[in-house]
């Protein structure tokens, strides 16, 4: 209750939607301070710098596939293949223990769904509680949160593991979609996006009005959270597709693993990383592994391709502004 | 919004939305969980063998499974804990926990893996020399071979195939340089400060592998890792046996005979294969496990040897010891769990796949059971690549390993490879190694209860 | 949080807890977060609890019965103590410290700057930069063992001129023991960056216009707007990120487990504490150490979330 008593009035944010609209079409635009081009190019010389640090080795695996394990040792790191390579790698990947690729690809497809599905539906409710309803115990179940998201996931497999098995779910689906649904992260970025984004005279306003808590929620909120509810689906699609280490403590068959398993386990095939005891002819080597790759990334980057839009305006309530 | 008959208009417009939202995510939840009954394997008799296994070892189970079509295997492949990364422990001792969801039979692809499953908190394999496997079978294992497998009296795993050291020969090398073959470490030596000296750009070995303490020291009888009792571990760095070895290897590799560089790293083929200006490639002799054969010196691996250059002959023997002893470096194991509710059949499923020929015969590696090892050795010397047949030195190096360097709970390529090849790499000497590798096993030894002496 | 022209917040003056309107508003609070804390409670929650359990309690040993349930003995510290006596626990932590030292710095330094630059930046390419920056996101764990296996080895890395500029001429001599937290903190910047970029990005954007073009018109240059105006206004966001990167720091795991199988075992799998823990979780089977070496990991972690959030006062919503 510490938050009834007298304090510093906050400063509020500009009441958005409703209200931009009457504040009219003269928003001025950010600019760059100084136009000049010094600057601009400037500006851009490490823009690209930055960007060669962080693509050249994603361009690396996107050209891997197109050359044969010899050509990718003995050629330029970035030579362009042929078509034709790259469709022989396909083949090899593709084959390997009847199209497991496939299958793994088709797991991690359901399993982040759900989870990102149960993620929302529990982070974004549940971010709005915590930053504009009061009940008490509010800011132990944000520290709480905080606490969980420290704790080391190595003292939680055999908590995790016991627990499915408990509910009879082990090895199956479910026992990473629960899990996946608990996203932490996600009611963070939902509770600060509410706090600093929903006025409260606009809910103050609904509730005189006579909405139900509820109805404030769904009339009010609900429709200025587009990009809350955008970041929080992306980043929980992207920790549930790149999660490894739940499936790999409950899965123990691998036609249930998903792809960043499954990849982990195709690794220890290849001779290039487990020389010793792998078999020494496989098909698959490096660019096969490249390939593999690629398949576990593309969705990311489609998604967020897709993403982009939502995530352009970040946080910015209610109007686009790209 | 402010007008709530509006918003109760809205409401109903609505129902039909979420009666299609709610089949949606019907639909959605039933795409999602899959079946749920997906889960634990059953361990009744009349339900499939529950076979784990890697992906190498595929072409041996579906061999077998062809050639008994009766027997039903349920096949899940995994690591098989390849680069020590303890995947049978991890799920074993979950499994362990909630009292189900073994498999009945495990490939193991770590040759230690046994003394760490066999004892506490694992408990995992059955005991097979109390009647489940008969003493025909495991009489017809070469000596040693089975040595991992044996916790005090008790076989606990049937070796799938060995992985000895032999001398890797370069025939038409050594005549055009016109050194006749070493027989002992000391000859081999002489050849390599010779090679440095006369033949820069050959090699006679490597000292960059993960694995060398498993060729050079065991060889030698290096007592680094010797479990001499239960829990007790002799581990002596400064026993003249280790020393000698060290002190053979250490000029060789100053003078660059031995290359600097990982078998397997990315580029070796690139310096130490056949190239135009090496049209036999750069090496001229390497002491190493038999199976480079299908690794580093097939036509098609990164060496590229060519056709009738390469033979394998015994390993080298110390000058002044009675027997030749040699290393070994891997060789993967079939586990049997101790939880089955069928011994009898899954026995039977664990020796065909150990020792039946028409599973050995697609075995990775040399077989560990001789009589397939036979069958296995003569379909390799029948392909008429190897410069000589390899069956005499295979089958001669394969009882010849020094069983004083014992398999333990903790894993002595792993230590060797984090401990001391990066001061390899930075210049160290391999004498300077010995006692960072005699404390690190020390170390890892005390950490899993044992008593560690350096006098027996 | 990001501030604009404040207007007074009447919402104060309607009720206390438990009366009318404001019971109904408590009671609707609960209703919002209830699903989130049946699953915080099963995933988070107890899964935690249970970890400091077996952290206080025997691995092996009698089991006590406590009416309906049987606990493990009570093991006092000696967990704590048996692991930090382990030798590889002293250097674990002494390579996270300096793994944390550059880490920390490189993050929050890169990462503000690039997002500041990308706040202020030529408008049209900003969503370009900012998705290419995002990219290696995708790459977590074993997606990019492969990537490393040949970036780190300089024969084959499309860095070579700048391996070779490090006098670097095989992948053992990248990978010597000395450069490790280095390379670390490389990955893990690589991976995560574009992720925190997004975020900052976005809190960046929340700032109204308002602000900034007083702030011009006051005469503030680029300097002075990003490190007077902006920072100060995303506060709240960066201290998020500092928190979560340090946890994440202490408790690195991914970067040198996916070195470890780039480089066929030249990495210590027990380079870090979090690896330590699971070593000993997986390898030996013995829970109980893991889950101490855990709680230490939390304690740190705790540390300097609570220091960090209480002087923010972060969980303030007014």
């Amino acid at each position: 209750m510490a938050h009834v008593t007298a304090q510093p009035t906050r400063r509020q944010p500009a009441a958005r939607a409703p209200l931009a609209v009457a504040a009219g079409p003269t928003r001025r635009r950010r600019r760059l301070l100084s136009r000049s081009v010094g600057v601009r190019l400037a500006w851009f010389i490490v823009m690209l710098a930055f960007t060669a640090f962080f693509i050249v080795p994603v361009i690396w695996v996107f050209i891997a596939p197109t050359k044969t394990d010899h050509q990718l040792i003995y050629w330029n790191p970035l030579a362009f293949g042929s078509f034709h390579t790259f469709l022989r790698t396909w083949d090899e990947i593709y084959a390997f223990q009847a199209h497991e690729l496939l299958v793994w690809l088709w797991n991690s497809a359901r399993y982040s769904v759900g989870g990102v599905l149960l993620a929302l539906g529990c982070a974004v409710p549940a971010g709005y509680g915590l930053a504009l309803t009061e009940f008490i115990g509010r800011r132990v179940l944000l520290s709480i949160t905080l606490i969980v998201m420290i704790m080391p996931a190595s003292a939680l497999v055999l908590p995790l593991f016991l627990e499915m098995n408990l509910l009879h779910l082990s090895n199956s689906a479910w026992s990473v979609v629960f899990p996946f649904g608990f996203f932490p992260f996600g009611v963070y970025l939902s509770y600060i996006f509410f706090s600093s984004t929903i006025p409260k005279e606009l809910l103050a306003a609904a509730r005189v009005d006579g909405c139900s808590e509820w109805g404030v929620f769904r009339h009010v909120a609900l429709p200025l959270a587009r990009p809350v509810v955008a970041l929080v689906g992306f980043f929980a699609f992207v920790s549930d597709w790149t999660n490894f280490f739940l499936p790999f403590v409950m899965f123990y068959t691998d036609r249930q693993y998903p792809l960043p398993v499954g990849l982990d386990y195709l690794i220890s095939s290849t001779s290039a990383f487990n020389p010793v005891t792998s078999a020494a002819n496989s098909p698959v080597v490096r660019p096969e592994l490249a390939m593999a790759t690629l398949v576990a990334i593309a969705p990311v980057f489609i998604v967020f391709l897709f993403a982009q839009r939502a995530l352009v305006t970040g946080m910015l309530a209610g109007a686009t502004k790209e | 919004m402010r007008d709530m008959s509006t918003s109760r208009r809205l409401g109903e417009r609505r129902r039909p939305l979420a009666i299609l939202a709610a089949t949606g995510l019907a639909v959605c939840m039933a795409a999602i969980g899959g079946s749920i009954t997906s889960a634990v394997p059953a361990q009744a008799s009349s339900t499939p063998i529950v076979v784990w296994i890697d992906a190498a070892r595929m072409l041996q189970v579906k061999a077998y499974e062809k050639a008994n079509p009766s027997v039903k295997l349920d096949v899940v492949t995994f690591d098989a804990g390849a680069n020590g990364s303890g995947s049978i422990e991890s799920k074993v001792s979950l499994f362990n926990r909630v009292g189900h969801g073994w498999p009945d039979i495990v490939f193991s692809a770590e040759a230690n893996d046994v003394q760490k499953l066999g004892v506490a908190p694992f408990n995992f394999p059955t005991v097979l020399n109390q009647g489940l496997v008969p003493s025909s079978v495991t009489n017809n294992y070469a000596a040693g071979t089975l040595s991992p497998c044996y916790i005090g009296g008790k076989l606990e795993c049937l070796r799938n195939d060995v992985a000895f050291d032999v001398l890797w020969v370069n025939v038409p090398l050594m005549k055009e340089f016109g050194y006749t073959v070493p027989t002992t470490w000391q000859q081999w030596q002489a050849i390599g400060e010779s090679v440095a000296k006369n033949h820069p750009g050959y090699i006679v070995g490597s000292i960059g592998d993960d694995f060398d303490d498993e060729i050079y020291l065991q060889a030698a009888q290096c007592p680094i890792n010797d479990e001499i009792n239960s829990y007790t571990l002799l581990d002596n760095p400064a026993n003249r046996n280790c020393v000698a070895m060290a002190n053979l290897l250490d000029p060789l590799q100053k003078d660059g005979a031995l290359s600097p560089s990982y078998v397997f790293a990315s580029t070796y083929g690139k310096q130490y294969g056949v190239s135009s200006s090496y049209p036999n490639g750069h090496v001229l002799l390497m002491p190493g496990p038999a199976w480079y054969s299908g690794a580093i010196f097939c036509g098609t691996c990164e060496l590229s040897e060519l056709k009738g250059t390469i033979a394998a002959y015994p390993p080298l023997q110390w000058e002044g010891s009675p027997k030749t002893w040699t290393g070994d470096v891997g060789g993967g194991l079939w586990i049997m769990s101790s939880h089955t509710t069928d011994p009898q059949a899954v026995a039977k499923v664990l020796v065909g796949l150990a020792t039946s020929t028409v599973s050995q015969d697609q075995s990775e590696g040399y077989p560990g059971y001789v009589p397939a090892a036979k069958s296995w050795i003569a379909e390799q010397d029948a392909s008429g690549f190897w410069a000589a047949p390899l069956a005499p030195a295979f089958a001669q190096a394969a009882s010849e390993v020094w069983p004083g360097w014992t398999e333990t709970p903790w894993d002595t390529i792993g230590i060797w490879t984090d401990s001391v090849l990066p001061n390899l790499t930075a210049g160290d000497s391999v004498s300077s190694q010995l006692s960072v590798l005699g404390a690190a096993i020390s170390n890892y030894a005390q950490s899993d209860g044992f008593t560690v002496v350096t006098k027996a | 949080m990001s501030g604009t022209t404040s207007l007074p917040v009447p919402v104060r003056t309607q009720g206390r807890a438990g009366s009318g309107r404001a019971g109904g508003r408590h009671r609707a609070g609960y209703a919002f977060v209830a699903l989130y804390l049946v699953l915080l409670l099963l995933f988070g929650v107890l899964p935690s609890v249970y970890a400091v359990y077996l952290s206080f309690t025997k691995a092996a040993g009698k089991r006590v019965s406590l009416g309906p349930i049987t606990v493990a003995q009570w093991a006092g510290l000696s967990n704590f103590f048996a692991t930090g006596r382990d030798f590889r626990f002293l250097p674990a932590f002494e390579h996270i410290g300096v793994y944390l030292t550059i880490w920390l710095v490189v993050l929050v330094v890169l990462v503000l700057a690039l997002a500041l630059l990308l706040h202020g930046g030529v408008r049209r390419a900003v969503p370009f930069f900012r998705f290419l920056f995002y990219l290696p996101g995708a790459l977590a764990g074993s997606a990019s063992v492969l990537v490393w296996a040949f970036m780190l080895d300089p024969d084959i890395s499309p860095w070579h001129f700048v391996l070779s500029l490090l006098h670097y001429s095989s992948m053992p001599q990248t990978l010597a023991p000395g450069h490790l937290p280095a390379i670390f903190a490389l990955i893990a910047f690589w991976t995560g960056a574009g992720g925190w970029i997004v975020v900052m990005n976005g809190a960046l954007n929340n700032i109204s216009d308002e602000v900034i073009d007083s702030a011009k018109i006051d005469g503030a240059d680029a300097w002075q707007l990003a490190v007077r105006i902006k920072l100060p206004l995303i506060k709240r966001w960066v201290i998020f990120m500092v928190i979560l990167a340090f946890a994440a720091g202490t408790q690195l795991f991914v970067e040198p487990q996916l070195l470890s199988a780039a480089s066929l075992g030249m990495v210590s799998p027990s380079w870090s504490p979090n690896q330590l823990a699971y070593y000993l979780a997986t390898q030996n089977g013995n829970f109980n150490y893991a889950a101490a070496i855990s709680v230490d990991l939390l304690i740190v972690g705790l540390m300097a979330a609570t220091l960090l959030v209480f002087r923010s006062k972060m969980f303030q919503i007014d």
